[in-house]
C-alpha cells in the first residue's frame, strides 16, 4: 500500500513543463536507440557468401554388418549405388548419408568394427562425405563410437554460400533435447534469412508415424528456429522410402535406402522389412541427387538402384 | 416432544434455504422483471491438475507406445535396434523399482531406454511416472481428498430433534 502512494506524490512533485522535457527526452532516447540498435543488428547478421551452383547425393539407410532376409548383402547394394555415384555427370561435391550406416547391435567390438567398415568404403570411394547417426549406430551408447571413429553427433559448415546443419535426434532418444536446440539457436540467431538452409538427420523432424519412432519428439521446437529462413530443405533417412511433405516454409525429404524398403506408415502393426525378392532383388532401394542452383533452390532426382543410370546399365 | 407437522415444515423451510444457497435458484424463482437485475458470478476457468495421470497417459501414447506397447506390456510397434526385447512397464513391483527408481529411469535413461529429462520439462516427467504407477496393481498414487464440507443449512437439517 505504500508504494503507490509514494509514486504519486513523485509524480505531483513534477510541474507540466518539466514533466513534458522528461517526456521527450526520453522518446529520444528509446527512439535512436532503437535506430541504433536495428542498424546494428542488420549490418551483424551474416549471409554464408554468394552462392555457387553445385551438387551433391544424399545415401541413406545402408546398415553395414546387417544379415537376413531383407537384404542378402548390404555391402553389394552400396557398392552398387557407389557405383552408379562414381559415374554421375556432373560429379557431386559430396555426399550426405543420413543415419544407420550400420546395423545395430549390442556388442561395442561389433559396433566400431562396422563403423569403421563404413569409413573405409566411404574413404575408398574419394568423394567427401558428411554424416548424421541413426539409432541403428548410436542408442545403444549415445554415440560414443559413432563420434570416435565420425566424428560430431551434429555440426554444421557452409558449402558455397549455402549452410548445412547435420542434426543428431537419435542417440538418446528420437529428441534433439534443449542443448542441441540451443546450439542450433546459436547457430542461427546472427544468420540473414537469405541465406539457404539445408538440415540433415536421420529421423522426420515432423510427426510421420510416431508409433513406429518416425517422429521428433521436440521437432516442432526446431523449425520454430528456422521458418524465419526463405529457402529451407531437410533431408533425413529412417523410414526407408521416399516421402516429400510441406510444414511452415519447410520442405521435408526422406531418402530411398540402400539397405531394404519398409512399408507404408499408418497401419498400428508392427513395423517389418519384407524379404529381399528373387524377382525385384532392388525393389525400392537407391539414392538422392540433389542440385542447388545459383540462387539457392534445391532440385532433386531420386535415383532406384534398378533404374539404367547415366547411359550404364546398372542393377 | 416437536409434532410432526412442526418437524415436516422445519425440514421444508430448511431445504428451501439449502435450495437457495445454489447460484441461479433465486433468480430463477423471481418473476421476469427482477431477474434480470442480478449478474451472475463468474465461474472460474478450471485448470486441469498438473502433473496428472491424463497428461502421462497423452504423452505415453506419443513417446513411450512404440517401443513399450499401448498397454505397457512390452508388446510395442517397433523392434531396438539389437533386436531385444523392451521390458512390460505393467509387473514393477514396489522393491524393484521404488516411485523414485521409475522417475529416474524416464528422466535419465537406461541403456536403449531414451534420457527423456532431456528434453520434457519436470511436470511432464512427473505425469509420466503417475501413469507408468498407474499400470500397475501396486500402491496406486495416493491423491488426499479432503472430506466435503457440509453447509450450515445441511447441518440443521440433519440435526435430530
Ligand atoms: C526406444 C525405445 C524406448 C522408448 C521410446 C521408451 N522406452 Fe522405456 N525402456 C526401453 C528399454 C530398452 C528399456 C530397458 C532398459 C534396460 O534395462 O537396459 C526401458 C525401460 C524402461 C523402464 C524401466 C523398466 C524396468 O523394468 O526396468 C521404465 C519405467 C520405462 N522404460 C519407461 C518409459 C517411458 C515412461 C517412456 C516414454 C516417455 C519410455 N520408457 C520410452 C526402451 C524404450
Amino acid at each position: 500500500m505504500s508504494q503507490p502512494t509514494s509514486s504519486i506524490t513523485k509524480e505531483s512533485a513534477l510541474t507540466r513543463r518539466g514533466f513534458l522535457a522528461l517526456g521527450g527526452a526520453a522518446v529520444g532516447m528509446v527512439a535512436s536507440g532503437s535506430m541504433f540498435h536495428l542498424a546494428a543488428y542488420a549490418q551483424s547478421l551474416k549471409t554464408s557468401g554468394p552462392i555457387a551452383p553445385f551438387r551433391f547425393v544424399q545415401l541413406t539407410d545402408i546398415h553395414l554388418g546387417y544379415v537376413g532376409d531383407a537384404n542378402r548383402s548390404v555391402m553389394a547394394t552400396l557398392n552398387m549405388a557407389l557405383g552408379q555415384i562414381a559415374s554421375l555427370t556432373p560429379r557431386p561435391d559430396f555426399l550426405l548419408v543420413t543415419g544407420d550406416l550400420t546395423q545395430g547391435t549390442a556388442s561395442d567390438y561389433d559396433r566400431k568394427r562396422r563403423l569403421l567398415l563404413f569409413k573405409q568404403v566411404l574413404d575408398a570411394s574419394k568423394i567427401p562425405y558428411y554424416t548424421v547417426p541413426g539409432e541403428h549406430d548410436a542408442l545403444m551408447d549415445r554415440g560414443a563410437l559413432y563420434q570416435m571413429v565420425l566424428g560430431d553427433l551434429h555440426y554444421g559448415f557452409i558449402h558455397k554460400g549455402v549452410q548445412f546443419l547435420g542434426l543428431d535426434n537419435v542417440s538418446r532418444g528420437f529428441f534433439l533435447g534443449r542443448e542441441q536446440l540451443k546450439w542450433v539457436k546459436g547457430q542461427l540467431d546472427t544468420m540473414s534469412p537469405e541465406t539457404p538452409l539445408i538440415l540433415f538427420c536421420h529421423a522426420p523432424l515432423y510427426n510421420v508415424f510416431a508409433p513406429w519412432n518416425w517422429y521428433t519428439f521436440d521437432g516442432a521446437a526446431l523449425r520454430a528456429l528456422v521458418v524465419r529462413f526463405h529457402r529451407v530443405t531437410v533431408f533425413y533417412g529412417h523410414v526407408h522410402q521416399v516421402i516429400s511433405h510441406r510444414t511452415e516454409t519447410i520442405t521435408h525429404w526422406a531418402g530411398l535406402p540402400t539397405a531394404w524398403p519398409l512399408p507404408e506408415p499408418g497401419e498400428l502393426v508392427k513395423l517389418q522389412p519384407w524379404p529381399q525378392g528373387a524377382t525385384h532383388p532392388y525393389l525400392g532401394l537407391g539414392y538422392r541427387v540433389v542440385d542447388v542452383s545459383a540462387v539457392g533452390d534445391v532440385h532433386v532426382k531420386n535415383s532406384l538402384l534398378s533404374e539404367v543410370n547415366h547411359g550404364t546399365a546398372l542393377g | 416432544m416437536v409434532p410432526h407437522w412442526a418437524k415436516l415444515s422445519l425440514s421444508i423451510m430448511c431445504s428451501g434455504l439449502w435450495l437457495a444457497s445454489y447460484p441461479g435458484v433465486v433468480e430463477a424463482a423471481l418473476p421476469p422483471p427482477f431477474r434480470y437485475h442480478i449478474v451472475p458470478k463468474p465461474i472460474p476457468r478450471q485448470k486441469p491438475s498438473v502433473p496428472s495421470i491424463a497428461q502421462g497417459a497423452a504423452l505415453f501414447a506419443r513417446s513411450c507406445l512404440s517401443c513399450h506397447g499401448p498397454r505397457g506390456d512390452g508388446e510395442g510397434f517397433w523392434t531396438l535396434p539389437t533386436g531385444a526385447s523392451v521390458p512390460r512397464l505393467d509387473n514393477l513391483t514396489t522393491e524393484d523399482l521404488p516411485t523414485q527408481k521409475i522417475a529416474q529411469i524416464i528422466a535419465k535413461g537406461d541403456g536403449m531406454m531414451p534420457a527423456w529429462g532431456d528434453v520434457m520439462t519436470p511436470e511432464q516427467l512427473q505425469s509420466l511416472t503417475l501413469y507408468v504407477e498407474s499400470l500397475n496393481q501396486r500402491t496406486a498414487p495416493t491423491r488426499k481428498t479432503e472430506p466435503p464440507k457440509l453447509k450450515p443449512q445441511t447441518v440443521l437439517l440433519r440435526m435430530p430433534h
